[in-house]
């Protein structure tokens, strides 16, 4: 809190400030705890008064330093500074309405700052580099899977990197974790071991030294480049490291140059380090490996560069029949590889943040109108007194202006503190840990501040002074006919807005519970996951990696609390998939068969409680001797039409054709994600297979993450070198594969949420404040004969009226604005009637209750005082 | 001696005056001293604190202490002020000002009753 205090003392003048910041927030933090210790509402009370407080005197201070000696007193600065004062006294008086409009404006501008803190640096700025439209990103992907991506072929990026009339520069890169010792303590940084030209790609140069040769890529030497952000903080920006060196994987690396603060390429790097492709890695044709990025050269466009990279692979397939056969390439620009994923979502959620502040001005505009209507009297008194209509035009002004500054002010604070936890739950972002509301954001919410104000004050304005003069007599406050049709307009359209973005998060809450209700064939709960990856120097052969996993899974179904454990290379939803050709032996008519090729050990099924549905599972009697056996999924034995019997089929990859016999049938399992259904699947015993890295998953009886300890000490005792990584519960994998829909769904909630508390509010607030101005009528009404109820049913019937309006207008609009949301729905219609129909009669209900309760209190009230004759 | 600007002779200013003639004390001493000393009717914020200090200290009616308690004592952090002979003679004059007003509205009190009878 005191943080949030130093941050709003930035509003006094700079030499002040200096001089007295710490003392002022040391009496701040002092009063503050004694506030917190006396309840809630002084708390909010100390809260105000501390920000009436800064802003009253910071613009006091300010005052005092714009009046140079001998400069004329008074004039327009002087005139501010009284309607300030009057503006503050008069909010005094109307706390309840104030308190109101400021989280209004709070919320309104809170919620566009939020959205916008993290749109701007990702959408709107450029990147920090020369020409940064011409940075690209080179992928492979399957040509089956348009949409696939992948790691690149040393081979192919050899064939890009001769292209030199396409990449300027290019760079293949491939990020690891190491550990930095002989520091304080030994930490892991994020390094990234890359070919030379990759600074050249981003068009950045060290601040110090300078980036490794050719000759020191080529001889794979020890040597580093440091990141600003680690040299500071590891190093203290000691540029004796230069010298000196750091260690790194206990080995001594020679730093030969700093890049400059915020380079941190390709993506969260601490570090980098030579990327040796020797003659033979650059001719390996089986291996993915290298991420790409690169510099187009000059009049290459992005489809001229994918046109030639995948002209490239071609021909290399050409030459080499086993090769590339169906991978293709592509070239992206990086800022869309970075955020591609989220662009329209982030574009929508600013949209509708700035419909969330649309409602708070029309609620502000609303409030301030019936305020103005009910001043009517103040009014012409100062008009009568001889105050001209401009100078109560300007006294209206400044007081818009300066509530919705304040409300401005805390929508910052409340933004700021948003922005990290909106970080969080969004799907990957690139820089996530760098984005936060930063100056121009406050800029941009201030200036909002300012419109704000001028906009909700015009209105009113024109209303008062147009009424001053003729009014100064009249007895009625509630506003002329025109008045009432625009408090009935501006209600409307909060409704319509607010409908509009209930009916939208509607959507999407149905959505995700469909897709989440989707069947996935598998139990993930109490299961926990790691992943091996096993160095080929060592683990050479097969023989070698498959004993090391039946050995990992035996020891670990000896642990207490294990109920079963397995090994895949290739577990559902943790982003590992493996595809291979399969052909059916036993029906050489029938066409090759693409499938995921999954690799398991004996208790796969039971550990994942997969059902096996016909003929058996996999047996320790499978073994490497024994006669090769396969179990297929649902979804493969439907394509063969095997549905019934699979006892017959005889499968073999296309590679070596030797025969497989199907043993057994077994349930479907979602393997990438909720929305894709079910594909093709062949599983094979690892005893009959040479496996690659594998995943563990550990069932148990109790919690999944019991099962750590027993996990990393049984890895220990195999083989203390073996790294694991992905140490995550299987939970939490499919868990991932939601994100981005709950990102959306959580926001689009929040801020319908907000819409309609924010409309609600406007209702009650102008309904209640005209009843208030109404009593007298209501009073007369029921004096010459009307009912309580009937008087009740009038100002409800009223009240109701704009909201019924603007409900029809917001269905209007939500049948078409529904459909941006297309993308992001599953199994249900962007124009669903029931979901709409629900959302307009919840909004419809609340809005109901939020006419009747001051109408109903009002009326009571007037039927009391005729009793008292008191009207 | 010229007359102090107007805005020193706020009741804010007054008050601070009041606290510092009884000792030297830094910003937080000051309101805390008020607020014990009027029942908690009068806390002053701190901005409001900081600009009259400012604006008593480009008077000349207070100035900045150089010295400072023991470091144990307190945070050596924290500016300290004291009253100077300028702000002592403001603040006699304020407090005869004050006195002259309340024996005249006393008297005025007085004579309204005595009409009344």
């Amino acid at each position: 809190m005191t943080r949030l205090y130093r941050l709003l003392l930035r509003l006094f003048p700079p030499a002040f400030r200096r001089r007295y910041r710490d003392d002022m927030a040391d009496v701040f933090s002092d009063h503050w705890r004694r506030a917190r210790r006396s309840g809630l509402r002084a708390t909010a009370a100390f809260l105000a008064d501390t920000i009436a407080d800064v802003i009253v005197h910071a613009i006091a201070l300010r005052r005092s330093d714009f009046q140079t000696p001998g400069r004329r007193e008074g004039g327009v600065m002087k005139a501010l500074w009284l309607d300030g004062r009057f503006a503050i006294r008069s909010f005094r008086q109307r706390a309840g309405l104030t308190t109101v409009a400021l989280l209004t404006i709070a919320l309104g501008i809170g919620a566009t700052t939020a959205i916008f803190s993290v749109v701007r640096p990702l959408l709107l700025d450029r990147l920090p580099f020369p020409e940064p439209d011409r940075i690209v990103s080179v992928y492979e992907f399957q040509t089956r899977d348009p949409d696939s991506m992948t790691v690149a072929n040393p081979m192919n990026f050899d064939a890009w990197e001769q292209q030199r009339d396409v990449f300027a520069a290019i760079a293949g890169f491939s990020g690891r974790s190491m550990t930095l010792s002989g520091t304080a303590e030994a930490r892991r940084i994020g390094v990234v071991m890359t070919t030379p030209g990759l600074f050249d790609v981003f068009g950045v140069r060290p601040a110090v030294g300078r980036t490794f040769s050719e000759a020191e890529v080529a001889a794979d030497e020890r040597v580093v480049v440091l990141s600003d952000g680690l040299w500071k903080s590891v190093f203290g920006g000691d540029p004796t490291v230069l010298a000196s060196g750091i260690r790194l994987n206990r080995e001594q690396w020679r730093v030969v140059g700093i890049m400059p603060p915020g380079f941190e390429m390709p993506g969260s790097a601490e570090a980098w380090v030579p990327l040796a492709l020797s003659p033979e890695v650059r001719s390996n044709r089986n291996a993915r490996f290298l991420q790409v990025a690169a510099r187009l050269a000059p009049g290459v466009s992005m489809e001229m560069a994918t046109t030639a990279a995948a002209a490239s692979m071609a021909r290399l397939a050409a030459a080499y029949p086993k090769f590339n056969q169906t991978y293709s390439a592509r070239a992206v620009g990086w800022r869309e590889m970075g955020v591609g994923h989220v662009r329209d979502g982030l574009w929508m959620l600013q949209g509708i943040a700035v419909a969330v502040w649309l409602i708070a001005c029309a609620n502000l505009a609303n409030l301030l109108l019936a305020l103005s209507a009910g001043r009517t009297r103040e009014f012409a008194i100062r008009a009568a007194v001889g105050a001209g209509r401009a100078r109560l035009a300007r006294q209206i002004l400044t007081e818009g202006v300066l509530l919705s500054l304040a409300g401005g002010l805390a929508g910052t604070l409340l933004a700021i503190w948003a922005t990290p936890a909106i970080v969080a739950l969004a799907p990957r972002l690139p820089r996530a840990e760098h984005l936060a509301v930063r100056a121009p954001d406050v800029f941009m919410a201030l200036s909002m501040s300012v419109l704000t104000g001028v906009v909700v004050s015009v209105l009113p304005a024109i209303v008062a002074t147009r009424a001053a003069p003729r009014l100064a007599t009249a007895r009625t406050e509630t506003g002329s006919r025109g008045q009432r049709r625009t408090r009935a307009l501006l209600v409307g359209a909060q409704v319509a807005i607010a409908v509009v973005l209930l009916a939208g998060a509607a959507l999407l809450a149905r959505s995700f519970l469909r897709l989440t209700a989707q069947p996935i064939g598998f139990m993930p709960g109490q299961v926990m996951t790691a992943h091996i990856s096993l160095p080929r120097t060592v683990y050479d052969t097969e023989e070698k990696r498959r004993q090391l996993f039946a050995s990992v899974v035996d020891e670990l179904e000896r642990e207490p609390g294990v109920v079963s454990v397995t090994a895949s290379n290739a577990l559902p939803f943790t982003w590992y998939e493996w595809m291979e050709e399969f052909v059916i032996v036993s029906r050489p008519d029938a066409p090759h068969l693409t499938a995921s090729y999954r690799v398991v050990t004996p208790s796969y099924f039971e550990t994942m409680q997969v059902p096996v549905l016909r003929g058996r599972g996999f047996a320790a009697t499978d073994t490497s001797a024994g006669p090769r056996v396969a179990v297929v999924n649902e979804a493969f034995a439907k394509r063969y039409g095997a549905s019934s019997d699979v006892s017959g089929l005889t499968l073999a990859l296309a590679d070596d054709r030797l025969p497989i016999a199907v043993v057994g049938v077994v349930g479907d399992t979602r393997h990438r994600s909720f929305e894709r259904p079910p594909q093709a699947e062949v599983y094979l015993p690892l005893s009959q297979s040479g496996p690659g890295d594998m995943t563990i998953a550990v069932r148990t009886a109790g919690r999944a993450a019991d099962a750590v300890p027993a996990l990393q000490r049984v890895l220990r005792s195999i083989d203390p070198e073996l790294p694991m990584a992905d140490i995550k519960t299987l939970q939490s994998w499919v868990g991932q594969a939601v994100t981005g829909r709950r990102f959306y769904l959580v926001l689009l909630s929040v801020f319908a949420g907000t819409a309609v508390v924010l409309s609600i509010v406007g209702i009650y607030g102008v309904t209640s404040y005209v009843m208030r101005l109404r009593a007298r009528e209501m009073a007369i009404r029921i004096a010459i004969g009307a009912t309580a109820q009937g008087v009740e049913r009038l100002a409800l019937r009223q009240g109701m009226t704009p909201v019924l309006l603007g409900l029809a207008a917001g269905i209007g609009v939500a049948l078409f604005a529904t459909r941006l949301l297309a993308d992001q729905l599953f199994q249900i219609q962007a124009r669903d009637p029931s979901t709409l129909i629900a959302a307009s009669a919840v909004f419809v209900l609340v809005a109901a209750a939020a006419c009747w309760m001051p109408a109903r209190r009002t009326v009571r009230a007037a039927a009391y005082g005729i009793l008292q004759g008191d009207v | 001696m010229p007359r102090p600007p107007a805005n020193v002779q706020s009741p804010i200013a007054f008050q601070i005056l009041l606290s510092l003639a009884a000792g030297e004390s830094h910003g937080y001493a000051i309101t805390a001293e008020i607020a014990a000393r009027t029942d908690g009717r009068l806390r002053i914020q701190p901005g409001n604190l900081y600009r009259s200090l400012h604006q008593l200290l480009e008077a000349g009616l207070i100035a900045e202490s150089s010295r400072r308690p023991a470091p144990d004592l307190s945070d050596a952090r924290r500016r300290y002020y004291r009253i100077t002979p300028a702000g002592r003679a403001q603040l006699k004059e304020e407090i005869a000002q004050l006195e002259r007003v309340l024996r005249n509205a006393k008297l005025v009190q007085r004579r309204h009753l005595e009409d009344r009878k």
